[in-house]
């Protein structure tokens, strides 16, 4: 299943025009090409607009609201952050230039750029972060839940002056930089108004654009479903983009997005189905693939308590034994098309060091798997499927729209053929997302069998660990697993200051995660963007360029000389 | 029976269908497995305190009955209820899609009415012909495409020629001035209308051809041709007047599905109507939406049919007997 994306907050209000839009003047950005002045002499053309189209969408420009990754992305671009990523995934300043700890690691004080403007021309201080993390924490149970997990267990976020931030937390929190790094922080002038009294009025304000900006570029311009456009926000405290704006136009069929990018009607999309690299490749576009954090999985039932008729599946053999079946590489030759990895833990290669590298995929083996099979005690029986506990294996498999609506099916119809081998029969049914969640979740994970879902994993191991927490059930739980063990390690790593320390229990988790199944991790999926060669510098962060991690590639993106 | 009556009668019989058809659509979505909350509460570190204050807020804690009763009398004083996904009044939010849809799926079904009614006329003036054969074929040819395929076939084949999505040029700063907005709409709208047309011509062709031989038959047209009436007289006059009946049944429930959208032209073409709304709110479990999108759908259907039943009784002097 899809975690779309954090949380971050957006905000209204005005903006200004490009600075060679005369008033009212149409640019339709095909011309946006042509861009206009000339760049710095180092091949760099300043000017144009560079058309972004997704497969995704915004939502809702209110971060209280917004949901869908798009409305993140877009948050990032028009909002002051504190910190963001670069291409690295290091951490580097963004509205704060400098921050640090106290010893007991309850205390992060973060200077902020002086002087700094909003796009309407008031100033944009460390008042308005204070304002924008206070809000979060007073109502965070209600209208600010959307946001809740980026302040956890913060306390208290004030100004004592214009350029620092003072934050303090309850307890020492391992990944403070990564929590903050998804808070846009929203102008205080715009938005007290509706943290006034019980704060309801923050989930129903829409944030309309123009909105008023605080990044690189002013959300000019936005209709729901359709277009999102950006201009270059003069005001802008951070390096000025080389381009005078930025359009994002939303698509429901990757059919229809290729077509666009195939007959110039768009420069770049977000991201490429396999099945179309070899025609954008042969058609001259900029295809680059990046291993992304999104991993495929086969989940098992693992609550204790499940009920008799498939309660052999916790057993370890069997878990093993199916893991054993599982050919990773025709998966990724097969449903990937090649554009992936056959997977091993639940935290993705592409998240740099949370990864465990000793984890290996587990090794396509159908004799092993029967074998273990065998040694489990699960007899063959007539029509070649096994019986345990005096019931044939054979299995529902529950299937989201997720993944019956991409590359999933392939997946699962390799799966199924080799467990059918195994003596192990597997049936699809086939759900919407919502009513596939409620099926695992349904009489407190007792119930389901089996399920192919996925999940997209956030660069600091945090959340992705969260999910198989005893706390997550009934909220992100999709296997039933809840282990003391795992939950105490959980909450050491939150609260561990040593980077060293934290990543042995990061990785000690995936161990965990490794050899008891509740997931069997298929492949990782590559990300795959394209755009035309008109266009240069436009670097990726963690797989995307249009992404709400940092605001550096559009910072540098430009048109070729 | 007396006009007064009728008019009545039939009135009354659409006021209780659309009340059904109220209580039905409450009912029925509830029913799907998933809860609006199960998506929403869906945030990191979320708790179960969070999904059950969303529960309350939503009022999706209390009873399905106690629920329905609120339901209709928010209806009753015009609210339809604020979108649990947008966190914005349901009303707004449709007709904002209506205004999207309506225009599009119009102008296809208008073009389908004519070009259906034109080659149907056709195809039974010219029984047997070659002419008759090619637009019987064609008909039934591009009635049993299915639609996603054709619009997708007609994205392929007018790639760079015709926009790919969306209902404007969405990289336009500024104002665009009236003429050149309504003219960018337009170009837009011709690769989602022409599918629609061409999927939904072939059943008015079938239809109008099959009525009018029907007609063509009787012995009043009969009387007309040994009066030495002119063919084309008798083809206007006689003929299709009274082979019109039953396309107005069907073209009464076509505009009525109107606003309902087309849920599978406006995905392809990313056309952001009322149909896409309704298809993107069931996965959502957006009750809200989905009972206004329903709603406004039965309501159109409904007073189509009613209107149609009032032309019958105009035209069909038989009714009234």
């Amino acid at each position: 299943m899809k975690l779309r994306r954090d949380h971050q907050a957006t905000r209204p209000h005005r903006s200004r025009r490009l600075p060679f839009a005369a008033a009212a003047v149409v640019l339709a950005l095909a011309a946006a090409a042509c861009g206009s002045s000339s760049g710095s002499g180092s091949g760099i053309k300043e000017g144009g607009v560079y058309r972004l189209g997704s497969a995704s969408s915004i939502d809702s420009l209110n971060p209280y609201v917004a949901f869908q990754a798009d409305a993140y992305s877009t948050f990032e671009y028009i909002y002051p952050y504190l910190v963001q990523y670069n291409p690295k995934l290091q951490f580097v300043p963004d509205f704060a230039t400098s921050w640090q700890e106290s010893s007991d690691g309850k205390t992060w004080t973060f200077h902020t750029r002086a002087n700094a403007k909003w796009s309407d021309g008031k100033p944009l201080t460390a008042a308005d972060a204070a304002f924008t993390l206070s809000t979060g924490i007073k109502f965070q149970n209600g209208p600010t839940a959307n946001t809740a997990g980026t302040i956890a267990h913060m306390v208290s976020a004030k100004a004592p002056n214009a350029t620092t931030l003072v934050v303090t937390y309850k307890q020492p929190v391992a990944n403070v930089l990564s929590q903050l790094q998804q808070v846009p922080i929203l102008p205080e002038h715009v938005w007290a108004k509706y943290a006034a009294g019980n704060g309801k009025a923050l989930m129903t304000f829409t944030n309309p654009a123009p909105i008023v900006s605080g990044g690189p570029f002013i959300l000019d311009k936005y209709t729901a479903k359709q277009i999102a456009l950006f201009k270059r926000n003069p005001n802008y405290y951070g390096p000025k983009p080389h381009i005078d704006g930025l359009g994002l136009q939303f698509f429901q069929t990757d059919d229809a997005e290729i077509t666009a990018l195939k007959s110039g009607q768009l420069d770049g999309i977000e991201t490429v189905p396999p099945t179309a690299v070899a025609t954008l490749k042969a058609a001259h576009f900029v295809v680059r693939q990046s291993p992304g954090t999104q991993w495929d999985d086969l989940i098992i039932n693992s609550n204790p308590q499940q009920e008799a008729s498939h309660k052999e599946l916790l057993n370890p053999l069997l878990r093993q034994a199916f893991d054993d079946a599982i050919d990773r590489a025709q998966i990724v030759k097969t449903s990937l098309l090649g554009y992936g990895q056959p997977g091993s833990t639940i935290i993705p290669p592409s998240t740099g060091r949370w990864h465990d590298p000793s984890l290996k995929p587990v090794a396509f083996s159908l004799a092993k798997a029967n074998q273990l099979l065998d040694q489990a005690g699960f007899k063959m029986g007539p029509n070649g499927v096994r019986i345990a506990d005096g019931h044939p294996m054979s299995y529902t498999v529950i299937m989201p729209a997720d993944t019956t609506g991409s590359y999933g099916e392939r997946s699962f119809q390799i799966i199924q053929t080799d467990f059918k081998k195994i003596g192990v029969q597997l049936n699809p049914k086939n759900l919407d997302n919502t009513a596939a969640y409620d099926a695992i979740l349904a009489n407190n994970y007792k119930s389901f069998e089996l399920s192919m879902w996925d999940w997209q994993a956030l660069a600091d191991p945090d959340f992705m660990l969260s999910v198989l927490t005893c706390g997550s059930f009934n909220v992100w739980n999709d296997t039933g697993y809840c282990h003391k063990n795992y939950d105490s390690m959980y909450q050491a790593q939150g609260a561990a200051l040593n980077p060293a320390q934290r990543q042995q229990l990061v990785y000690q988790m995936q161990n965990m995660v490794y050899n008891q199944r509740p997931y069997l991790v298929l492949d990782y999926l590559d990300l795959i963007e394209a755009h035309s060669t008109r266009w240069a510098d436009l670097p990726l962060v963690l797989g995307n360029s249009w992404t709400e991690l940092s605001k550096i590639p559009f910072e540098s993106v430009h048109l070729t000389g | 029976m007396r006009s007064t009556d009728y008019v009545l009668k039939r009135g009354f019989f659409a006021l209780v269908t659309i009340f059904v058809a109220i209580t039905i659509n409450f009912f029925l979505f509830r029913v799907l497995p998933g809860t609006a909350v199960t998506n929403i509460a869906r945030v990191p570190h979320a708790t179960q305190k969070l999904q059950h204050a969303l529960t309350v807020e939503f009022g999706l804690d209390k009873s399905k009955f106690q629920q329905y009763l609120i339901y209709l009398k928010n209806l009753l004083h015009g609210n339809m209820g604020v979108s649990f996904t947008y966190q914005q009044p349901v009303s707004h939010l449709l007709i904002q899609d209506l205004k999207n849809t309506i225009p599009m799926v119009t102008v296809g079904t208008v073009a389908a009415i004519v070009i259906g009614v034109i080659t149907g006329v056709l195809s039974a003036w010219r029984r047997g012909s070659v002419p008759d054969h090619i637009s019987t074929n064609a008909a039934i040819f591009f009635y049993a495409f299915p639609t996603q395929w054709l619009g997708l076939m007609l994205l392929i084949i007018f790639a760079g020629t015709l926009p790919a999505g969306g209902m404007q040029n969405p990289f336009v700063f500024g104002t665009e001035p009236f003429w050149q907005h309504l003219a960018d709409i337009g170009q837009h709208m011709i690769l989602p209308a022409a599918t629609l047309t061409l999927t939904a011509y072939g059943s008015y062709t079938l239809i109008v051809r099959s009525s009018m031989l029907e007609t063509m038959g009787e012995d009043y047209v009969l009387t007309a041709r040994a009066k030495g009436l002119p063919p084309r007289r008798i083809i206007r006059r006689h003929a299709f007047r009274n082979a019109m009946l039953p396309l107005l049944t069907l073209v009464a429930l076509d505009l009525g599905f109107i606003v309902g959208g087309a849920v599978l032209i406006e995905v392809i073409f990313s056309w952001p109507g009322i149909g896409l709304a309704m298809y993107q709110a069931i996965g959502q479990r957006d009750y809200p939406m989905l009972q206004g999108g329903f709603l406004i759908l039965t309501v159109a259907v409904i007073f189509l049919n009613f209107v149609a039943d009032l032309l019958y009784f105009r035209l069909d002097p038989r009714i009234s007997e």
